[in-house]
């Protein structure tokens, strides 16, 4: 039953490799997605950890599917540490619980709060980036004072206060958290590329053709600061990943019982002498998406060089 | 009586007012460009020639302003005084303009095609296949072949050539009265340039469009205008019909840049410069502007601002010679030469 369950997921990352294959090397009109995408395929490193973080989605997506155990539920007391086996693929943990499919629904845990939170990040870093940089003056300097207070303050530190004063979180507010002290960074970002691109002579030439302010902003400046958002944010989302594991690990992000890698880790380390596995896998699933993320993101950024316009 | 012009501009001031002074980039130029009319403004770099073109769009930005009592009148709307709103409805309808750098001027992130057919939709409802089929009719008349399929490259796809077309392209959209082109061929190699000239003196022959074309290159002026401005520390200096301005330069600036054209088949040494740079627009020289750089001048050019003087039919010249003509026969190092050699 398993097997079959692993050979679809198998097949369907497959099918998505080749459409993505074919998409990249069809025929027809060269867009700029294609140059793109040929330019990524050709780094290995940045293929395998597209790959990798494929497969590791996918394997989250469909973890109700895959579990081999309820992940909340205490299979025997007697069962509590027990060792890797065949049955149980990677131990259980402390309370007799099933590290395998608490690693599965941990790491869709964690990679949802990743997603979600660096979305709120890069959406809310890339308009106050842009409104500042567009506006620019003495609203610019204002609004980006404010954000060099804000980096100044080690985010780690600022998530730990946040996350005691207000413990224990949910979900959903951990998700706002770490959306809402994530955009700093972006913000610095998006505003130095709207201060160059707004000094093109496209802007020029688009005012000189009666565009509006707002025209200028959607279709000339945002379009060209996508691309380093994008690596901005591929890049965040490993950061993101780390910060909500650290969060957990210090028991004051996901609460017990609900697994994160975080918190998987977390509970197994008091017996990383004698009961490994618990902490080991999530650990190293923690590590792959991290370093993952940061490859796909440097790859991205190689592929995306605005100076490499020429195929 | 003559009929009222496409365009008039009268006492245009543009000034910028930062910390260390206030620059005069455009002070007191007035002229005026008829229907169908191709008019050059010369000069060199940083005389104002720019500056005029984007103050007659307003798009001068802070810390520029058009100062109070310039006139600016488009077909008899005086354009200084309209709202933002109808300003902008001014823009690529009644004016249009092109720029000097066609690889910067095109969003690289779109297909030529959907930046032309963006033009029109700024200003009317139209639907997006219908102003798609009028930017690929536009890129057959700026001379792309094969628009249909063009119209899907990226800027990056085209040459120098085809790019400054697909710009020209975006002006024209909207039919324009007047097309305001600023420097159109200085990145652009001869043969190109040749070629982009030929466009728009064609695309003029075609519509009722005037066309402005500032240019440093006097050779584009002989070739695409019938009447050319010359400009020098902000101000008009000469102008005159292009035939004339050739065969008589009145202003010791305009023999300057004719002297200094290269020409093929004459045999020099060197190129012949004008000596001394333009000066600053925060403290523009006492009487004449050009006394500094000039090979006539005498103490009357020091003290005294020249006015356009009237020497022949539509030719205007900003020179005491006008008066004095026999200080032409006496030419000498003009004083920043002599600065020059000094140091």
């Amino acid at each position: 039953m398993l097997a079959i369950r692993w050979l679809c997921a198998a097949a369907l990352i497959a099918a998505l490799c080749a459409a993505l294959r074919r998409f990249a090397h069809g025929s027809g009109r060269t867009s700029r997605a294609r140059v793109v995408l040929a330019r990524y395929a050709s780094h290995p490193s940045a293929v395998i950890a597209l790959v990798a973080l494929i497969v590791l989605y996918v394997v989250s997506a469909f973890s109700p599917w895959l579990a081999t155990h309820d992940p909340i539920e205490i299979l025997a007391q007697a069962l509590a540490n027990h060792p890797p086996s065949r049955e149980l693929l990677f131990g259980t943990d402390f309370a007799g619980r099933d590290v395998f499919s608490r690693v599965l629904y941990g790491t869709r845990i964690s990679l949802s709060v990743a997603l979600l939170a660096t979305s709120i990040s890069v959406v809310l870093g890339t308009a106050y980036g842009a409104t500042a940089g567009f506006i620019g003056g003495t609203l610019d300097t204002v609004m980006m004072r404010l954000v060099d207070a804000f980096l100044s303050i080690p985010r780690i530190v600022l998530l730990i206060a946040i996350g005691t004063l207000w413990a224990p979180l949910s979900i959903t507010s951990l998700i706002l958290i770490l959306g809402l002290t994530a955009w700093f960074g972006t913000s610095r970002l998006v505003r130095a590329e709207v201060l160059s691109l707004k000094e093109r002579e496209m802007v020029a030439a688009a005012r000189a053709l009666g565009a509006r302010d707002l025209a200028i902003v959607r279709r000339h400046l945002l379009p060209n600061v996508l691309s380093p958002v994008i690596v901005a944010a591929t890049l965040g989302v490993a950061g993101v990943i780390v910060n909500e594991a650290a969060l957990s690990f210090l028991g004051i992000g996901i609460p017990d019982p609900t697994p994160s890698l975080g918190n998987i880790i977390h509970d197994g380390t008091p017996y990383l002498a004698t009961a490994w596995w618990v902490a080991l896998f999530p650990g190293i699933v923690l590590v792959i998406t991290a370093l993952a993320c940061n490859l796909a993101g440097d790859g991205l950024r190689d592929a995306m060089d605005p100076r490499q316009v020429d195929r | 009586m003559t009929p009222r012009p496409l365009l008039s501009v009268e006492e245009l001031r543009t000034y910028f007012r930062t910390s260390a002074g206030v620059a005069r980039a455009v002070d007191g130029v007035s002229f005026s460009i008829a229907a169908n009319e191709s008019v050059g403004v010369v000069g060199e770099s940083g005389c104002g020639k720019s500056v005029t073109s984007l103050s007659l769009l307003r798009l001068i930005q802070r810390p520029g302003t058009i100062e109070p009592g310039s006139k600016i009148e488009l077909e008899g709307t005086d354009l200084l005084s309209l709202d933002d709103e109808s300003m902008r409805r001014i823009r690529g309808n009644r004016i249009a303009m092109i720029f000097q750098e066609p690889m910067t001027a095109l969003n690289p992130v779109f297909t030529i095609g959907a930046q032309l057919a963006e033009v029109p939709r700024v200003h009317e409802h139209i639907t997006r296949r219908d102003a798609w089929a009028r930017a690929v009719e536009m890129l057959g008349t700026v001379g792309i072949p094969d628009p249909a399929e063009r119209a899907h490259s990226y800027p990056h796809q085209l040459s120098g050539g085809m790019r400054q077309r697909v710009m020209i392209g975006m002006a024209l959209m909207l039919s324009p009265a007047l097309l305001i082109a600023d420097e159109p061929t200085t990145a652009l190699d001869v043969t190109i340039q040749a070629q982009i000239l030929e466009l728009l003196a064609e695309l003029r022959a075609r519509t009722a469009m005037s066309v402005l074309l500032i240019t440093h290159d006097l050779g584009v002026v002989a070739e695409s205008t019938s009447r050319v401005i010359v400009m020098y520390a902000g101000e008009i200096v000469e102008q005159a019909g292009v035939r004339e301005l050739f065969a008589q330069p009145h202003h010791p600036y305009t023999e300057g840049l004719m002297a200094a054209m290269p020409r093929a088949g004459t045999k020099r040494e060197r190129l012949t410069v004008i000596p001394g740079a333009v000066p600053s627009p925060y403290e523009w020289p006492s009487g004449c502007r050009f006394h500094e750089r000039c090979p006539y001048a005498w103490e009357r050019c020091e003290r005294e601002h020249p006015p356009l003087y009237e020497i022949g039919v539509g030719h205007v010249s900003r020179c005491h010679l006008a008066v004095e003509p026999e200080r032409r026969a006496t030419p000498h190092l003009p004083l920043a030469a002599r600065a020059g050699a000094g140091a």
